[in-house]
């Protein structure tokens, strides 16, 4: 009964139950907007989320990307142009729906697809998390050790074609989070003497940087142009539509879970996987590609399964799979909170609260997406040039908001220029993130290790668990390097464009 | 060596170029040795020397795959150079004007420039977007939240 008290608390707050709904309508309607991503969204309004409870913090970001991900659908729809990578997918049938004056019929479509998608995977969230967790805490410094070794390698190897690269990125971020006082020996590291360095790389600016300017550049880049959107018309996804698809719903549910469980893969790939397999199993596979409702329901019952998936390996052990977790790790970081094991046993109430909130803003994606249904157009067709000049104010604003100093605007500026100069060189972003938010934990866990063993270096790699993490981590770097070898029989010819 | 390969190669060259920079300059300059053990952990160079390392094995080792597989990349030329030349001067202007001016005026200014001349909007919905915007941060950030803002020295 306490314990449900302690739940309660945490939830019965004014600003959650008002800024839930509206990180989820705000997620939606950027989702919508092409050009305008989650992770951008998610990165500028991280710094005011700061100044709330880490409940409605955390839940604030999550809320944008789950909305994002389903308003993504919207503009695939409308405008032949997916809002969010992940609706790549929706784009191949959607459209021609569209197209033949059944808009209405895929929104809600992609609608409840999504929603029941969002519920199976918080479902799995619950079901499996807690017992992650329980496993994690046998986990000693070696074995976290490894465990950070194995994510780095895996998001390193999926990332991007070029898994070198990828460690690179990786490698590159470990060596940002170097930057500051060396806590166990006193001495300043890599400052190059600037005092604002002595606390190391503030987070905020580089991930603004990293993720949001890099977009604002790239569109001024381009020239100015405003896509065309079509009408939502009065079509409605029926039972029958629902008996047709749930059994594709399911199954793409189900790949979507599975696939955003595992550090790296996220929604985008899950949509694809479970597009192929909708066609694969379909009897009218010739539809698929013309406008087969089936194909919306598998692409965005896939990536709106990934999204609570995505957590799992996040609150169980402290490991973030992909760029929304990797900023929702720093944003429990400033909180106060480490998630992993012992954020299972210290703060449970708290873990169950989130649980009940995630519940909670997948009805918010049903009840928004019917409600803003007629006005989807219009949103989807807002001329993004009115809308990047405030993005670039906000993302000055939230440098600046937690340091208070121009320092971090600077910084910011300069990992915008990082960001730019990543994407020519073909070594991804997120691996970078990645690699700076979870630099201080693997030099932690490595030193605490040695301190152990007494600077035994082989002691590292004894133990059933950390052998089977190494040998897992192995095992990738082999099979992704067999994979290019392989390729490269065949040689190759690529582009910065057609990567991204 | 064509333009397209050293496009190709140029991740795998920076990694590298970056790990022998770290390796030869910037550790043994910035990272200063200590002057005590701890019972065997690594000292504070030891973890940013394994990395320069990685950067310089894993560099190189991508650079020759890419020489061996003879991948090419074209790199995408901006279409519109004059539009992001605009926005990047604008934006300079404006950090520079920041610690002076303050953050609203600046980006009330910021923000209609940016509209009207780089992206050729029309005046009004360009003031209008600027000035709601910026009165609806006002009210949120500062007047609700209380998130201090770059206030300017000139009006204290």
């Amino acid at each position: 009964m306490e314990h449900f008290t302690l739940v309660l608390e945490h939830l019965a707050k004014p600003e959650l139950l008002i800024l839930l709904p509206l990180a989820v309508l705000g997620g939606m309607i950027i989702g919508a907007i092409p050009g305008l991503t989650s992770t951008m969204a998610v990165g500028v309004l991280l710094p005011f989320t700061l100044f709330l409870d880490p409940l409605t913090g955390v839940l604030i970001l999550v809320g944008i990307g789950k909305g994002s991900l389903f308003g993504g659908s919207i503009s695939a729809i409308l405008m032949n142009v997916p809002g969010t990578p992940a609706a790549a997918c929706t784009v191949i049938d959607g459209h021609p729906l569209a197209q033949k004056g059944q808009a209405g019929r895929a929104i809600e479509t992609a609608l409840w697809a999504s929603f029941i998608g969002d519920l199976m995977s918080v479902v799995a969230l619950v079901l499996i998390a807690g017992t992650l967790a329980k496993f994690g805490q046998q986990f000693g410094p070696k074995e976290f050790f490894a465990l950070i070794l194995l994510s780095l390698t895996v998001i390193a190897a999926l990332s991007q074609e070029s898994l070198l690269r990828g460690i690179c990125g990786g490698m590159f971020g470990l060596l940002l989070g170097v930057v500051g006082l060396d806590l166990v020996y006193a001495t300043p590291r890599l400052t190059f003497n600037v005092d604002d360095l002595g606390d190391g790389i503030p987070f905020m600016p580089l991930l603004i940087g990293l993720f949001a300017l890099p977009d604002i550049i790239e569109h001024y880049m381009s020239k100015a142009r405003e896509l065309a959107a079509q009408k939502v018309d009065r079509t409605r996804y029926s039972r029958a539509d629902f008996r047709m698809t749930l059994p594709t719903i399911l199954k793409g549910s189900a790949i979507g879970i599975t696939m955003g469980a595992i550090p790296g893969i996220g929604a985008t790939a899950s949509t694809f996987v479970a597009y192929a397999e909708a066609k694969r199993s379909a009897p009218d596979r010739d539809e698929f590609g013309k406008g087969a409702l089936s194909g919306v329901a598998a692409a965005e019952s896939a990536n709106s399964g990934t999204k609570a998936a995505t957590l799992i390996p996040l609150l169980a052990l402290g490991v973030p799979g992909d760029v929304i977790t990797a900023i929702l790790l720093g944003a429990f970081y400033f909180h106060g909170l480490t998630p992993g094991p012992l954020l299972f046993q210290n703060d449970l109430p708290f873990i169950h609260a989130l649980y009940l909130a995630l519940f909670c803003s997948g009805f918010c994606i049903l009840l928004f997406g019917y409600g803003l249904k007629r006005w989807m157009t219009l949103i989807a067709s807002v001329p993004r040039d009115l809308l990047y000049p405030p993005i670039i104010v906000l993302t000055i604003i939230g440098a600046y908001a937690l340091s208070n100093t121009m320092f971090a605007v600077y910084t910011m500026f300069a990992f915008g220029i990082v960001g730019v100069l990543l994407r020519r060189l073909r070594i991804p972003a997120p691996t970078v993130l990645i690699g700076f938010v979870l630099s201080g934990l693997l030099e932690d866990n490595l030193r605490r290790a040695l301190l152990i063993s007494q600077g035994d270096v082989p002691a590292l790699f004894q133990g059933p668990l950390a052998i089977g993490l190494h040998t897992a981590t192995l095992i990738i770097i082999v099979a992704v390097a067999y994979r290019a070898l392989r390729r490269s029989k065949f040689g190759r010819v690529g582009s910065p464009a057609a990567q991204e | 060596m064509t333009r397209e390969r050293v496009a190709a190669a140029a991740g795998g060259l920076s990694a590298c170029a970056l790990g022998l920079v770290l390796l030869l300059y910037v550790i043994p300059v910035y990272v200063p040795a200590p002057q005590f053990d701890v019972g065997g952990a690594p000292g504070p160079q030891a973890f940013p020397r394994t990395l320069a390392w990685g950067f310089v094995i894993l560099g190189g080792l991508d650079v020759l795959l890419v020489l061996a597989v003879g991948e090419k990349v074209v790199w995408r030329r901006p279409e519109a150079p004059g539009r992001l030349l605009a926005v990047t001067a604008m934006l300079f202007a404006a950090l520079l004007a920041i610690p002076y001016v303050g953050m609203l005026p600046v980006g009330v200014v910021l923000m209609i420039a940016v509209t009207t001349l780089a992206s050729g909007q029309r005046l009004l919905p360009s003031v209008l977007t600027a000035v709601l915007f910026t009165a609806a941060v006002y009210a949120i950030f500062v007047a609700l939240a209380g998130i201090p803002l770059p206030a300017g020295s000139l009006w204290e």
